[in-house]
């Protein structure tokens, strides 16, 4: 029932993705939304003016990635049996999702301000925007690693499933190998 | 040292071809069944199923394309590395346990094995084998052309093969693939995916810091150039925008656990438990092996800005050029062997998922109780792909495109929801997934057969996947009646 209920969450937020593309979709945008031939270099695309391109769907864009990240931690949860969904993962998770949501956050406003100004700074060898997307969206991703490492034996795989696997192994391999 | 160049590349390939052979020759005594030739009679430990699992994932694309695409649109094709620690996440929290169990208790060998299990329908098991062929297909061919032409591009450079034909370089690389793949199945296939993984760390890692080295200001300095001559190119949408680069990610990211050819990986390892170690190494391998695709193709970008070296004739050009101008000539022998490890670790693992899909899940699907001689014939059709697919791949440009849409995004839009929301929801059903799998082809194909442009850049895998999760979970829900599961499944589902 629960695994129910957890689907249908990750299909409401599946419809929620599809309502925002169809927003996009419809959203008036210039020629370059995709980039255009370099006016100089064979075999290059530029971007051209940034601010024409993606500010119409700046706030779509923005939910549709948040709503992907939640779908992300619904899918994970459900890979997690019900009765191990303890409190603690919830917290883990949440926690997980809150840092994701914070790192894009913090990507699209650095984008916006560079959009608006003109103007950035170089970190760690990209400019500020990018070095979010660059360092902080992949270590972003390692706390689910972390929860997957660090919670194995509460979430995913326990001495005592390994046991009752052995029984259920017994109870319903036949007796003769494949060829 | 520069003056043999050419022969320190050529010599560093070569060493990786005998080995690949005499790794098809060992792993040829320990091959007695069909099990251990598609899945390695589930004995791997966690280090050869990681390092198998990621240098699967990155393949010649990740070593020629994804260069060439920093090079033509900056940071846009970032989006199709980034979210890979979250995209492997979620295969180990969803896939690995669940796909492993099922493996042992019904001793499947093929990913339509266990989807014909878990939803009790021969019409699943052949929608997803016939998925995985019409795939595999241009993914064969495409590896197998990318190796010919780098081997063309390569030994054209000596005196001695200077007129070498791409049909003669078809030739010897797929016969080296293709032999240790026939004599030594999936078990060959894993072991030189452990030391190519090996190879695609160091020769990341060794190229990241070589990159660094071209400019004085170094990496900073490179991205100062590309963002002076058009900014968008170093924002983090890259030239490609905001509505692509979600896509990519979505597809990419997500998609990881949908990929026939890694999941599979899922199912070898001897013990459940062995995951704890596998996801870890799986993620830092694949961000060492990464770091090639970003930093070459920025340095390529600016280096072309700033002067320093004229316009590639292609994008793909990228990584080859790097390599033969800027990287000293061991590094480029290493990366040259790492390139060609890639794409082999890709190809002959989809040799063996194309290979299981023909001659076990179709005949199975079209109700066959019992397949004679496996090994033996899944040794001659592994050979007949191959061969197939070189035939395409010399052949017929426009196949090999069209068998080419079928890649990655159809894979993660017809079968990420049909095993991984499948394995861990009982509601699931059968119609979910035929609906699923039916409409991801069916949007690929239409897509990018009639050439339709969707709005902003929009990738048609992309759109497929997002259909797919939608009407599996929502067709599912409305054909409730009658979805029941087998005993043991249904407890295999309550772990």
């Amino acid at each position: 029932m629960q695994q129910t209920r957890l689907s249908l969450v990750i299909l409401t937020l599946g419809l929620a993705q599809c309502l925002l593309l169809a927003l996009m979709a419809v959203t008036p945008l210039p020629e370059n939304i995709s980039g255009v031939a370099h006016a100089v270099y064979n075999g290059m695309r530029a971007g051209g003016d940034g601010s024409a391109r993606f500010l119409p769907i700046a706030r779509f864009a923005y939910l549709f990635q948040i709503v992907v990240l939640a779908q992300i931690c619904c899918l994970l949860a459900l890979g997690v049996k019900p009765s191990r969904r303890s409190t603690f993962f919830w917290t883990m998770l949440t926690a997980c999702f809150g840092l994701s949501v914070f790192v894009w956050t913090a990507l699209v406003s650095s984008y916006e301000r560079f959009l608006a100004t003109g103007e950035t700074a170089s970190v760690a060898g990209f400019p500020v925007a990018t070095t979010w997307l660059v360092y902080a969206v992949w270590l972003a991703g390692l706390g689910l690693v972390a929860l997957y490492v660090f919670g194995f034996k509460s979430y995913v795989w326990s001495d005592s499933d390994q046991k009752e696997f052995e029984q259920l192994v017994k109870q319903y391999t036949p007796e003769t190998p494949s060829s | 040292m520069e003056e043999f160049r050419q022969e320190i590349i050529l010599s560093a390939i070569g060493i990786y071809m005998v080995f690949c052979i005499a790794v098809g020759l060992w792993a040829m005594r320990r091959t007695h069944s069909s099990s251990d030739f598609f899945i390695a009679g589930r004995s791997l430990g966690p280090i050869v199923v990681a390092l198998a699992i990621f240098s699967s994932t990155l393949s010649g694309f990740g070593f020629v394309g994804g260069p060439g695409l920093v090079y033509s649109q900056g940071v846009s094709s970032f989006w199709m590395i980034i979210l890979s620690t979250t995209g492997y996440a979620l295969g180990f929290f969803l896939v690995a346990k669940r796909i492993r169990m099922i493996a042992e208790v019904r001793d499947a060998i093929s990913l339509p094995d266990i989807v014909a299990a878990r939803y009790r329908s021969e019409a699943v098991r052949f929608l997803i084998a016939l998925t995985i062929v019409l795939g595999v297909m241009g993914y064969l061919a495409t590896q197998i052309l990318a190796m010919a032409v780098v081997m063309k591009s390569l030994l054209s450079g000596t005196v001695m093969f200077a007129d070498i034909s791409l049909i003669s370089c078809v030739v010897v690389s797929s016969t080296v693939l293709v032999f240790y793949c026939v004599t030594g199945g999936i078990i060959a296939s894993v072991y030189t995916d452990v030391v190519q993984g090996g190879i695609m760390m160091v020769a990341g890692l060794l190229i990241l810091y070589t990159a660094t080295q071209i400019f004085d200001g170094g990496f900073a300095e490179a991205t100062q150039i590309i963002l002076l001559d058009d900014a968008e190119a170093m924002m983090p949408f890259g030239t490609a925008g905001v509505v692509t680069c979600l896509g990519w990610a979505f597809i990419f990211g997500l998609g990881i656990a949908g990929q026939p050819h890694l999941v599979t990986k899922m199912m070898m390892n001897r013990r459940i438990a062995d995951n704890r170690t596998v996801l870890p190494v799986s993620v830092i391998g694949y961000a060492f092996a990464a770091l090639l695709w970003i930093s070459i193709g920025t340095v390529m970008r600016a280096l072309v800005i700033d002067g320093q070296t004229e316009p590639l004739t292609s994008p793909d050009q990228a990584a080859p050029f790097f390599l033969s101008v800027f990287a000293s000539p061991i590094l480029a022998g290493i990366v040259f062997a790492g390139l060609f490890a890639a794409i082999m670790s890709t190809a002959d693992a989809f040799l063996n998922v194309g290979t299981a899909a023909l001659i076990h899940d179709m005949p199975k699907a079209f109700g066959a109780k019992e397949i004679t001689n496996e090994l033996f014939k899944a040794r001659v059709v592994t050979v007949i792909l191959a061969v197939a697919a070189a035939i395409i791949a010399l052949a017929s440009d426009t196949l090999v495109a069209l068998l080419g849409t079928i890649g990655w995004g159809t894979f993660a839009a017809a079968i990420f929801p049909v095993l991984a929301i499948g394995l861990n929801w009982k509601g699931a059903t059968k119609e979910g997934a035929i609906v699923a799998i039916v409409t991801s082809l069916v949007i690929n194909v239409v897509v990018n057969v009639a050439s339709i442009a969707l709005p902003h850049g929009m990738n048609a895998g992309f759109l497929a996947f997002v259909s797919a999760i939608v009407l599996f979970i929502g067709v599912s829900l409305m054909t409730q009646s009658g979805n029941t599961l087998d005993d043991d499944i249904d407890r295999m589902m309550d772990f």
